[in-house]
């Protein structure tokens, strides 16, 4: 199932399917190595619409929430 | 000649730039550290160039002005070392492709090389040399390790002719290169990379982030308190006869007003009496530097650790409903230990309004280390009760003003989107430079300012401008907050610098309500000079008035507030 990085629960494991917004987004989020294709470890995300954690390639990373919300993830 | 230090951040660049020019630097374990671009001088087979450390970016994309002014090093670049985080390769490759791109010589160091071992990786960088066409050396920051070697490949730094590519292009070459050059065996978690996760979750990290900042204060506290008591207070105590003896040789007059002061009760009062040779050296030495000394220890140690990412992310929420994101957090607490710094590293801000938010809400509410410590020296005899006052009122001020500054100025805030380092054990010869480099910019600043303050004090005095001023500002600072006119006096003086102008309350004679509101106000109402300074340039004419006058009627309304309330 292909759904918004804010909804995959936290602790589980995907593979970046899309990344949804402006050019600008997607060369932010590529800076980082989040990428299409790529797998990530949804670590934690805060409560009050505060930023998700992932760990890629072994880094924490933060991501706003509108940002995340933008990130299509399949479960594996 | 010039040679740029360029990287993502957190690769150890700073680190990496102490080591080659051997000047002081500030090296953090936190992105963003080089707001201020660093220069020195480095000497390699026989020539001297200069060597930039250059803010770390991950693309060439500028984001933030800390970005922008990366991107615009470039072009005067003669010569690039490249650092690469290699425990983190294939990512900051991609810099490295843009870089390649520019047509600028270039080397690459392979820093943090001394950590793949124990994370099972592996990285073959004569291949990685060899694919990429230009010198690559493993190196290690703070053991040292292929330093020399780094120096001594400057002068082979080369430039390739490497097309334009677009970014789907790079990053499947990097694919190609990592999967010839690295392998990774067994990734093994160490300790702390678990407990990482766990100061990073909400449940298990507001907890311990609450529990950091308790150790943080009592830390703090202890350690100033105890330099007080033990060295400072026995040093003054021993101090006073000569400075008695100094008394009585000038006997009265106007000398001996300036280098002495007053005699409370016909005796030195090193806090009161405002002579250049008593106030004048003893409210910054033995008042305030304690307490520097303190928090920048206990800071250095925080930073290094790589604890500040984490709790940016934990008070990410909270900080959005002021405007900001949480990487604003560190700029806050630099400006704890002094404003001027500070307002400074707001540039790892990604737009102007967030920087005039957070610009404005640490000149109101966020008091310096300076300040502080004369708040405790102040009202600590009043309990905690009064200090506690005085803070909540300012925490209060900065959320409240911040909530509506958020509405009502236009534009918007970007989200946070920030990488999370790992935690590293803090290279004590790195915490001790730094703290040095800090303590000795506190000395080298306020003593001169503090000494000036006092010369002023007495010039204004004795020229009747303390009076005029009184007389003026009695309608408010009499009627509307209860204070007795001669406050103005500690007004003035904190335009200079606010913990002088704390000292100057306490002759007043005032009462403890009295005190926690000019506290407050005294706090709130303008910068001192060196921050006033800061925020113009960096903010503007335009926006600089539009602080100030946020400033001063916030100031005035906490003030009357206070007055009613209490």
């Amino acid at each position: 199932m292909i759904q918004s990085l804010t909804n995959l629960p936290n602790g589980k494991n995907a593979k970046i399917i899309a990344l949804k917004g402006g050019i600008g987004l997607k060369k932010n989020l590529e800076s980082l190595n989040i990428r299409t294709g790529k797998q990530i470890t949804k670590i934690t995300s805060h409560p009050f619409s505060g930023p998700i954690v992932v760990n890629i390639e072994n880094r924490a990373i933060a991501i706003g929430r509108r940002m995340a919300e933008k990130i299509f993830v399949e479960e594996i | 000649m010039e040679i740029l230090l360029m990287g993502n951040p957190n690769v150890g660049k700073s680190a990496l730039f102490s080591r080659l020019s051997g000047i002081n630097v500030s090296a953090s374990n936190y992105p963003g550290t080089t707001v201020e671009i660093k220069k020195g001088k480095i000497v390699f087979s026989g020539t001297t160039a200069k060597l930039i450390d250059v803010p770390g970016i991950y693309s060439l994309e500028a984001n933030s002005k800390a970005e922008k002014s990366a991107v615009k090093m470039l072009k005067k670049a003669d010569v690039i070392i490249n650092v690469v985080d290699s425990t983190n390769l294939e990512r900051n490759l991609f810099l490295t492709m843009e870089l390649l791109e520019k047509q600028v010589p270039m080397i690459i160091a392979l820093n943090f090389w001394d950590e793949t071992e124990s994370k099972g990786i592996k990285i073959n960088a004569k291949k990685l040399e060899h694919i990429l066409k230009i010198p690559v050396v493993p190196t290690s920051a703070i053991t040292g390790f292929g330093i020399k070697k780094l120096v001594s490949k400057i002068d082979c730094a080369k430039k390739e002719k490497y097309p334009i590519h677009n970014n789907k292009y790079k990053w499947e070459k990097i694919g190609e290169i990592i999967h010839k050059t690295q392998s990774i065996t067994n990734e093994k978690k160490s300790l702390p990379e678990s407990m990482k996760n766990l100061t990073m979750k909400p449940i298990t990290g507001i907890p311990f982030a609450i529990l950091v900042l308790l150790i943080v204060f009592f830390l703090i506290r202890f350690i100033g308190e105890g330099l007080i008591t033990i060295i400072f207070d026995p040093l003054f105590g021993a101090y006073l006869p000569i400075a008695e003896i100094i008394s009585n040789t000038l006997g009265e007059g106007i000398i001996r007003d300036i280098l002495i002061g007053k005699l409370v009760g016909g005796k030195i009062d090193f806090v009161q009496s405002m002579g250049l040779l008593t106030t004048g050296i003893y409210v910054p030495l033995a008042m305030v530097l304690p307490y520097v000394f303190s928090f920048y220890l206990t800071l250095g140690i925080i930073e290094d650790s790589g604890y500040l990412p984490r709790l940016a992310t934990l008070l990410d929420n909270i900080m959005h409903k002021v405007g900001l994101h949480g990487l604003s957090i560190i700029p806050m607490i630099l400006g704890l230990g002094c404003n001027v710094p500070g307002a400074l590293a707001t540039r790892v801000l990604e737009n102007k309004r967030q920087r005039f938010i957070a610009i404005t809400l640490m000149a109101i509410a966020i008091p310096c280390m300076a300040q502080i410590a004369m708040l405790i020296g102040l009202l600590g005899k009043y309990g905690v009760e009064a200090l506690a006052i005085v803070f909540l009122t300012l925490f209060m001020v900065w959320i409240i003003l911040g909530f509506i500054m958020n509405k009502t100025l236009k534009g918007d805030s970007p989200e946070i989107f920030m990488e999370i380092p790992p935690y590293r054990i803090p290279y004590w010869k790195s915490v001790a430079k730094k703290l040095g480099m800090r303590t000795n910019l506190f000395i080298r600043e306020a003593i001169p300012f503090v000494l000036l303050g006092v010369l002023l004090i007495n010039f204004f005095y004795a020229t009747g401008i303390i009076a005029f001023f009184g007389k003026i500002a009695a309608p408010i600072i009499v009627n509307l907050l209860g204070l007795p006119e001669e406050a103005v006096v500690a007004l003035l003086a904190g335009f200079l610098r606010k913990d002088i102008a704390i000292g100057m309350l306490l002759p007043l004679g005032l009462n403890m309500k009295q005190l926690i509101i000019s506290s407050v106000i005294l706090t709130m109402y303008f910068p001192c000079i060196g921050t006033f300074a800061v925020i113009f340039k960096e903010l503007g004419l335009k926006d600089t008035i539009k602080s100030v006058i946020i400033m001063l009627s916030t100031t005035l309304i906490t003030g009357i507030i206070l007055a009613i309330v209490l």
